[in-house]
């Protein structure tokens, strides 16, 4: 009898659980510069949990499917957009079995859908490499449009949790201030900056926005391995408009971009697209090491 | 009374000259007064001006953008495309190119070099909000069949359910295509139990995942026939079967997992013509390693028996079949991988055990997402029947096998299991 009540009040208290842990609203974030982004609006009511590693290539997240696990209770999920996660989330979605978070869900947001998108394609075929047909998915990387980002968020997360729709809306701006207050500090500090290299496509909008210009591609073509003839003509460039910085990817450090390194003379810059780090904090962060390496200021 | 007078006058004379000193230090006030209401006027209009003008930075640069992009038509435009062409299903087809270089020690000796071997096309989309189709027509020797095709559909209570002709998910690989498959052929030890195709069924799967802590545990359960005549009816005359399957897969760290499975399958398999029944069960395991620049290794497994019973009187021939498959990703586009294949076959008419390994070893160059080449060795000792069979050699001959297959794809091909 003493075991039946036991029982009988495990299973009332594990059907209890969820009403407790779910108070805040749940949001799972794709990258985890968009779970920081995420976390500045949600502030202490969200949960943000984050699919993809800082480091890691977003567009080749392993789709272990115990990630699916966040995507299960979530009320929100974040993307970028533009088909960057395509190779990895549709398998959690659909495992996850939240209709919530499927495309065109209430759950879904999309950043790409708040902010003016540049680097869109016409018409496209594989010969050009791994391209988005519908545009630059990185985004993230120009902190206007993060902040533009930030303010569709609230208004998303207003709509899915109305009580706290003042305090989403608030936070969003505040974000958005010190986001718009970074760039006018560093406009003008970047404003004389050589020309730079990166691996892959992934700073035009961080270069657009600081006016940065970017001179040549170690990647042929997004996604293809670079050939030898390709890195010699690049080195010849990176001498003829006297780059200085080769900006790569944490995921992308190898042998090829310190060999166009060591032949070139030019300097290898990590640029991550996320570091560690909480909310606004982490966010920031990843703005001031990308803003200080770009202007050759050393941590 | 003089006295008095000059009192008078002198108090006058005080007064008067106290009162012309007080208006004029009050002029004086006046003035510096106005003089810092200008100076604050000042101040606040350069405020002003210096934050006009930081907003005007910014929207000149906002403008800028949206001026760049005004340039570059496409962002809508690539939405119209996209939408244009929403009511058609994906469409893509995978090419597999497998040359091969078979020789055994009974003589026999075969070779090919990049024959088509096999054409996929995939076809696949949403029939409504409620569930997907999804179509593989292939095209292998000489002929075209469907060779899955079925509805998707999200059922209440978290279920799903897959209806149509399947892979069925038997261990870890039958359930895979084969140009997703890091190795050139099939595992010796499900070519014995199921034959040279995929053990394929028509019928319903109804699976559940559930979440449980750090872990997702995955139910299936399936009523199918199938025409397989190797594990059911040799004459190839459809028979029905229940499945039952779990698997567990669990995070041992952000770069680790390790899943763990089970299988049972049983059914008629109307051998002679009676209720003789084959009974296939197992296991299988895998655990994988990928660290941030994609380099890892993985280690998996999977071992089956097949008890399939002759009819009354006769003795159940006994199949067991396995691998055990180590890889390892040097980085994005190269992997290297090694499998041990052991089968065996309890033989009622002698009764022994006729036992079967083989060792392969092999690169795969990914030169893309899209595009890879597999160069692969193998060697098999004494080959069971439908190894032999496959490899064109005589049975119990051992056959060293190369293999060169060039995998691609176009269209928009989806996402491979983990």
């Amino acid at each position: 009898m003493k075991l039946l009540k036991r029982l009988f009040l495990g299973l009332l208290l594990w059907a209890m659980l969820p009403a407790f842990a779910y108070a805040q609203i749940q949001i799972v974030a794709t990258l985890p510069a968009l779970g920081q982004i995420a976390a500045a609006v949600a502030g202490k009511d969200g949960d943000v949990r984050v699919l993809a590693q800082v480091g890691q290539d977003p567009h080749f997240v392993p789709p272990k499917p115990t990630l699916a696990r966040h995507l299960a209770r979530a009320d929100l999920l974040v993307t970028a957009g533009l088909a960057l996660e395509s190779g990895w989330l549709p398998p959690l979605i659909e495992l996850s079995r939240n209709p919530r978070v499927r495309q065109g869900g209430a759950g879904y947001f999309a950043g790409a859908d708040a902010v003016t998108i540049i680097g869109t394609l016409e018409k496209t075929d594989r010969s050009m490499g791994d391209v988005h047909p519908e545009g630059n998915p990185h985004w993230w990387l120009d902190p206007i449009r993060a902040a533009e980002a930030a303010s569709a968020l609230a208004r998303r997360m207003a709509e899915i949790d109305p009580e706290h729709a003042t305090g989403y809306r608030q936070r969003a701006e505040a974000f958005s201030a010190q986001l718009k207050a970074m760039v006018v500090l560093w406009q003008p500090k970047l404003a004389a900056v050589s020309p730079v290299v990166s691996y892959h496509d992934s700073y035009r909008y961080f270069s657009e926005r600081f006016a940065i210009p970017v001179a040549g591609f170690i990647e042929p073509k997004p996604g293809v391995e670079p050939s030898v003839r390709h890195l010699d003509d690049l080195v010849l460039l990176i001498g003829k408009q006297q780059v200085k910085q080769l900006w790569v990817e944490p995921y992308h450090l190898g042998r090829i971009v310190k060999r166009v390194a060591t032949l070139s003379g030019g300097t290898v810059v990590i640029m991550p697209d996320a570091v560690q780090g909480e909310g606004a904090t982490g966010y920031l962060a990843m703005l001031d090491t990308l803003l200080n390496a770009a202007a050759g200021i050393r941590p | 009374m003089k006295y008095a007078r000059l009192c008078f006058m002198l108090a006058a004379a005080l007064l008067g000259s106290g009162n012309a000193f007080a208006a004029s230090e009050i002029e004086e006030m006046k003035t510096q007064v106005q003089q810092l209401l200008n100076r604050i006027e000042i101040l606040e209009s350069a405020e002003k001006a210096r934050i006009a003008s930081q907003q005007a930075v910014v929207e000149k640069e906002e403008l800028e953008v949206a001026n760049s992009v005004a340039a570059k038509p496409v962002n809508h435009t690539a939405h119209a495309v996209a939408g244009e062409n929403s009511g058609n299903p994906s469409i893509s087809v995978v090419g597999s190119f497998t040359g091969s270089h078979i020789r055994g020690n009974d003589g026999t000796r075969s070779s090919s070099f990049l024959p088509l071997s096999e054409a996929e096309f995939i076809f696949g989309a949403n029939i409504d909000p409620h569930a997907r189709l999804d179509v593989t027509v292939t095209g292998a020797n000489g002929g075209m069949a469907v060779e899955e095709g079925f509805i998707t559909a999200a059922l209440p209570w978290g279920l799903n359910l897959r209806a149509g002709r399947k892979f069925l998910p038997i261990g870890r690989v039958n359930e895979i295509h084969p140009h997703a498959l890091i190795y050139a052929d099939r595992p010796n030890g499900l070519v014995n139990l199921f034959g040279p195709e995929i053990f394929i069924g028509d019928g319903a799967l109804l699976d559940r995942a559930f979440f449980v802590g750090d872990s997702v545990q995955t139910l299936t359960a399936g009523f199918f026939s199938t025409g397989n005549d190797v594990a059911f009816d040799p004459t190839g005359t459809s028979q029905y079967a229940g499945m039952a399957r779990w698997t567990g897969l669990w995070d041992l760290s952000d770069a680790a997992t390790i899943e763990l499975g089970g299988n049972y399958v049983q059914g008629k398999n109307g051998i002679a013509g009676t209720h003789a029944m084959t009974r296939i069960g197992g296991g299988h395991f895998a655990l994988k390693y990928q660290d941030i620049s994609q380099a890892g290794f993985s280690l998996e497994g999977e071992w089956l028996r097949r008890w399939q019973q002759q009819g009354p009187g006769v003795t159940t021939a006994v199949n067991d079949g396995s691998y055990l498959l180590a890889t390892a990703a040097l980085n994005r586009n190269w992997r290297l991988f090694s499998r041990f294949d052991y089968s065996r076959e309890y033989n009622p008419a002698t009764v022994v055990w006729l036992k079967e390994s083989a060792i392969s070893a092999g690169a795969v160059w990914k030169i893309s997402e899209f595009q890879n080449i597999t160069l692969q060795y193998k060697h098999t000792r004494n080959a069971l029947t439908e190894v032999a069979g496959a490899l064109g050699v005589t049975p119990g001959s051992n056959a060293n096998a190369w293999f060169l297959r060039w995998v691609v794809a176009i269209g928009p091909h989806g996402t491979h299991r983990y």
